[in-house]
């Protein structure tokens, strides 16, 4: 099984059934000495020196791997831990990688779109533009589409809503079963003794540790 | 292996449907020698499941490349700890740790009540069979876990695999997620006792003290796991946060809150036999919270930073979902008549009234972030345009809640239970409160203005004192009647009632973990390009770079920035920020260096290199007060336990001023 981009069967013994190119990503890196990034770009070998531990097999590919690690961090610096100024922006950005989701939240491992706009999003903010013209940048080159609304009044008053639905449940129950305590005519009397008096605090503290 | 693996699951499907149905059958014609079979068909479900686990484990520890999990999860590069914990870094493997799990619980049920509740117990093991039936019905049809990789008809191995997700190679990572399954499936316990008592039409709360501690297990794993996603999101994901109100975060978090608001209600039902029908809707929602966070984990419905991928399970669990719900909601309905109160209400100002009062707020709280994680879908679906609510929508939203809960946490254990006089009050509340005021006017003076920081640090030192005050009063009154000093006083007092006591410590965590929130108001931030010898301050900090180097290994490639930070003109440790970059996913992490002290951490995160390689972007970050959330947690974890000790004197608690009849007495159980 040298190349795992082919044909391949995946089922439980005994009754395979036949898929193509299932989730299995090729063990050994490409011949052409190119390497993807986490982003899916292709880039070439850099002029580096190896750290450390020199690699002892295979020298030259892993002498590759470290400089293609090198030349693809920069294209991470926004975009793997984005600023708090970022993500604001990022949130309001739909992903163009078809998830569906905001530019700040995208976690589709090979996005091609997110991470290179969270790094067009730290130029712009380091150049000074606001946050609506860097939407409206966006918009420009990609159409009405691209902006996520924020939330509507509806997403903010709703949680209100149930909330005070339930202080009104709550009200209802109180109401229902609120019975104040008996009084003389109905229950036991009243004490208005002094010296009974300074027990009350006692009783009343013994009745809590009751629980 | 393969085959035994498939045939295991295959058959422990095939018991638990043979448990559920006799279960049934057997309490329905009294016959005991089928309910004794049920019983035993949970142990050997058990058995199977556990067979089943072990040769997945063992092919992914052994590196058997011809399974298609073991390829997509592990590689060979891979430290063993994270081999193992490959078992549940994918869907087919967590959905058979879940069912391992619950086989587990379902185990342990049937062997510690084997000879009690005799009425209640098959329905209970009815109930928990069909949630396993569920789970292995996934296991077995949807993601079987022991799929085989194969070429014309062959069964082939794969050299290496891709290696697990380098985000969960942290070694917190190895156990957020059995804890948070250990939460998410403990809640079904509770559930399946209070079907069965539903079912039998039982008029007591048999379940209730039958499944406090399982709940409380439930629970304590449950917040666990929520402390160390935290943790594990500040250390590993974040973007120098730990909490993002993703939806996965999200997902954890809402049985927490419901959970939570079910471990006091239960007190009222317990003390007075009120709020029959709130528990039980509680307990069940507890439940459908914990399926439903594993559903928007899998289904891709609401995107996450650290779902799985999408898939077509989703369907599955929405069927489930809906199923139970509908037939827990006929039950509820049908036996009203047996869940009717049996005491009122003697005073709005009692702890009746402040439990009504916290439900309320869990509650809501509970609603808003499930209406936050499902609000893109609902604004999809209703209006075509997909609006995310960002973590600015929730913290305008559950700040104010959190504040509010924080104070009830401080005024609701000191309320009587039937009433409270003014002169009670007065008594616990008076020196507490001014010693909140007194902090804040300090603060106001010392120059802090954010209000939520101030009213949080106010009434985090208000819950404090007035939980100490407690211990305090408590164990003087032990010290002076039994000749010991304080501590060992305090220690006597607490083992005499670990209910009580460890709640107290409980909420001593909770108010530790508000600490360490309200410092977010004060974070500060800096990045810059540095190269060798360079300079950069963030706070009081100055951060000079000594080195910038880079390196391999055989499971990721390295660059790492030595920063040596300064405070006041000392210098203190070196901080290692690094980058790493795995090999078979070709993903990238960050291993940031972190100064923690209780008053702030120093968080450097290594943002990358420069386009000549000869300078690092540095992130810093300055977050104050941080700490103070994991010790928190700690504290909160270990007054759980403390909960789940048995008290030295055991309490019946007996119900006060019971007033008006139960008709579900009058009724005869089924």
């Amino acid at each position: 099984m040298s190349r795992l981009s082919a044909r391949f069967y995946v089922g439980q013994a005994g009754s395979l059934r036949r898929v193509v190119n299932p989730p299995v990503r090729a063990c050994t890196p490409p011949r052409d000495g190119r390497l993807a990034t986490s982003a899916g770009e292709l880039r070439s070998p850099g002029r580096l020196t190896v750290g450390r531990r020199l690699p002892t097999c295979p020298t030259i590919w892993l002498s590759i791997l470290v400089g293609l690690a090198a030349l693809a961090a920069p294209a991470q610096t926004a975009s793997e831990k984005p600023s708090a100024d970022v993500r604001r922006v990022a949130l309001r950005l739909q992903c163009q990688c078809g998830c569906k989701d905001s530019v700040a939240a995208c976690s589709m491992l090979d996005c091609g779109f997110s991470k290179p706009a969270k790094e067009r999003i730290a130029r712009m903010q380091a150049v000074g533009m606001t946050d609506g013209q860097i939407i409206q940048a966006f918009i420009q080159d990609y159409g009405q589409g691209i902006y996520l609304a924020p939330p509507s009044a509806i997403g903010w008053v709703v949680p209100y809503a149930v909330a005070g639905l339930g202080l009104v449940v709550v009200w209802m129950f109180v109401r229902k079963y609120y019975q104040p305590r008996l009084s003389a005519a109905g229950g036991p009397p009243e004490l208005d003794d002094p010296a009974l008096e300074k027990y009350k605090d006692q009783i009343e503290k013994d009745l809590a540790d009751l629980e | 292996m393969e085959n035994l693996g498939s045939l295991a699951i295959l058959l422990a499907f095939a018991v638990a449907l043979y448990a559920a149905a006799a279960s049934v059958v057997g309490r329905l014609k009294r016959n005991p020698y089928l309910l004794v079979s049920a019983q035993r068909a949970v142990y050997a479900v058990w058995a199977l499941v556990t067979l089943a686990s072990g040769l997945l484990v063992y092919a992914l520890m052994s590196g058997d490349f011809r399974f298609a999990y073991v390829v997509e999860h592990s590689d060979r590069a891979m430290p063993l700890l994270y081999k193992f914990a490959a078992w549940w870094g994918g869907q087919e493997g967590s959905l058979l740790l879940w069912s391992w799990l619950l086989s587990t619980y379902a185990a342990v049920v049937a062997l510690t009540n084997r000879r009690k509740h005799r009425d209640i117990l098959p329905w209970t093991i009815a109930v928990l069979s069909t949630v396993q039936l569920f789970f292995l019905a996934l296991n077995n049809f949807v993601a079987n876990p022991f799929q085989m990789l194969a070429q014309d008809g062959l069964i082939v191995a794969a050299r290496d695999g891709q290696g697990l997700s380098p985000l969960l190679q942290y070694p917190a990572m190895a156990i957020h997620p059995p804890m948070l399954y250990l939460g998410y499936v403990g809640f079904t316990i509770p559930f399946a006792f209070a079907m069965g008592s539903l079912i039998t039409r039982q008029p007591g709360e048999a379940w209730i003290h039958t499944t406090r501690r399982w709940t409380l297990v439930a629970w304590l794993f449950q917040s666990t796991g929520v402390v160390l996603g935290a943790a594990w999101a500040y250390h590993v994901l974040g973007w120098g946060g730990y909490w993002g109100w993703d939806p996965v975060e999200n997902a954890s978090l809402l049985p927490w809150l419901s959970g939570t608001a079910f471990l006091h209600s239960v007190m009222m039902q317990e003390k007075k036999g009120m709020m029959k029908v709130w528990n039980m809707v509680l307990v069940s929602a507890t439940f459908f919270l914990c399926i439903l966070g594993t559903f928007l984990t899998r289904s891709g419905v609401v995107q996450s930073v650290h779902a799985f991928a999408r898939s077509e399970i989703g369907k599955y669990f929405v069927g489930f979902l809906a199923a139970g719900i509908a037939a827990t909601t006929y039950l509820i309905l049908d036996r009203l008549g047996y869940l009717k109160s049996e005491a009122q209400l003697e005073s709005v100002v009692s702890r009746e009234s402040s439990f009504l009062f916290n439900n309320l707020v869990l509650l809501a709280s509970c609603f808003a972030v499930l209406w936050g994680t499902l609000f893109p879908v609902i604004s999809e679906t209703f209006t075509g345009d997909r609006i995310s609510l960002d973590a600015e929508w929730y913290n305008r939203l559950m700040v104010p809640i959190g504040l509010f809960l924080l104070l009830l946490t401080g005024l609701g254990p000191l309320f009587a239970w039937r009433r409270t006089s003014a002169e009670s009050l007065r008594r616990n509340f008076q020196w507490p409160g001014v010693a909140a005021v007194a902090l804040v006017v300090a603060l106001l003076a010392a120059g802090v203005r954010h209000p939520y920081a101030l009213i949080s640090f106010g009434f985090c030192l208000f819950v404090a004192l007035t939980v100490l005050v407690e211990f305090y009063k408590g164990a003087r009154a032990i010290a002076a009647k039994n000749g010991m000093n304080l501590p060992r006083a305090t220690v006597e007092l607490t083992y005499r009632n670990t209910r009580r006591y460890g709640g107290y410590l409980v909420h001593i965590g909770i108010v530790l973990m508000f600490v360490g929130f309200t410092g977010h108001a004060f974070n500060q931030s800096e990045t810059k390009e540095l190269n060798k010898g360079g300079r950069m301050t963030v706070g009081a900090y100055t951060l000079r770079m000594v080195d910038l180097e880079q390196g391999e290994n055989a499971n990721y490639i390295w660059q790492r920035a030595t920063i040596e930070p300064s405070k006041n003109g000392a210098v203190l440790a070196m901080l290692e920020p690094e980058k790493r970059i795995y090999r078979a996913s070709r993903q990238s992490t960050s291993e940031v260096g972190i100064r923690q002290r209780p008053n702030e951490d120093l968080y450097l995160n290594f943002g990358g290199m420069s386009d000549d390689n000869q300078r690092a972007v540095i992130q810093a970050y300055v977050f104050p007060l941080v700490s103070w959330i994991w010790i928190g947690g700690l504290v909160l974890i270990g007054g759980t336990l403390v909960c789940l000790a048995p008290s030295k004197v055991r309490r019946e608690y007996p119900r006060t001023a019971v007033v008006g009849q139960v008709e579900a007495a009058k009724h005869e159980p089924a």
